[in-house]
């Protein structure tokens, strides 16, 4: 049974937290609008108002569906995101992450904050399954997954319409079970 | 073209990508094992790779990269299909 309980995760360099309508800041509000930072995920940039990325924000309800900032540490900045939806009649989660700030990209940011989310989705709200569902062609998406050993479960062929060129596009899922997890981390 | 120079080749476009020196690539270089493998080296791989090829890899093929000796299978079976398209 799912209660609401904040995600307040560290790792090395990065704490990772449930964002709050406080966090809809223009940093936040640029990201939505760069087609360097939607494209890969096949989403039309949007210019947004601060109030209707508060709205977003305040339509997880941090149960079954989770905005989950990731902040850099030293330098207190928010630096980009995971939206993790639990269903939970399955017990299985599907996680998105989006690095907003291009600074930080190629910085293994998500080899580093993955785990720590995955641990917790596994261990503290028992959830069974991990799923991701990149793009094929979202290259540095599909580098994370096969770095951290996540198993490719299938590839679904012209799966999406791209929003650019209509062309058909493959989109790929990978998982990770607890039992694979455990083992990987050598904790089984 | 021969297997050694399918490893030469797929040794120089993997330093390209990383902007790493050809000889920090030993012959069993993985994604585990070169700290500048990253998502960016690995965006710009899968781009000199096509461009090389000529041709865009398949989403089977990207999902399969991730070693230097990955990279030399890639070359050496496009090599192969063009060789027998070419018969």
């Amino acid at each position: 049974m799912m209660r609401k309980r904040p995600v307040h995760l560290k790792t090395e360099r990065f704490l990772l937290r449930n964002l709050a309508v406080n966090d809809a800041s223009e940093r936040y509000l640029a990201w939505a609008a760069d087609g360097d930072v939607m494209g890969p995920l096949n989403v039309k940039p949007i210019r947004m108002t601060r109030e209707q990325l508060a709205a977003y924000i305040s339509s997880f309800d941090g149960m079954t569906r989770f905005l989950i900032g990731i902040f850099a540490r030293v330098e207190s900045i928010h630096i980009g995101f995971y939206v993790v939806e639990v269903d939970s009649s399955h017990d299985v989660a599907s996680f998105n992450v989006v690095i907003g700030d291009k600074e930080y990209w190629g910085k293994k940011v998500v080899i580093e904050t993955r785990p720590a989310l995955v641990d917790h989705f596994f261990d503290d709200r028992g959830v069974a399954k991990i799923i991701g569902l990149p793009l094929a062609r979202n290259i540095p998406a599909i580098f994370n997954y096969k770095a951290e050993g996540w198993r490719l479960e299938g590839v679904f062929k012209a799966h999406r319409k791209s929003i650019t060129d209509g062309k058909r596009l493959d989109q790929m899922q990978f998982a990770m079970l607890k039992d694979e997890w455990r083992a990987r981390r050598g904790t089984a | 073209m021969k297997v050694e120079e399918h490893l030469s080749e797929a040794r120089s476009i993997l330093a390209r990508a990383l902007n790493a020196p050809a000889a920090a690539i030993d012959d069993h270089a993985t994604i585990d094992t070169l700290e500048d493998w990253d998502s960016l080296a690995h965006m710009r791989l899968v781009l000199e790779i096509e461009q090389h090829l000529k041709r865009e890899l398949s989403s089977t093929e990207i999902v399969e990269l991730a070693s230097l000796a990955d990279v030399r299978n890639l070359l050496t079976s496009s090599d192969r299909m063009t060789s027998e398209q070419l018969r």
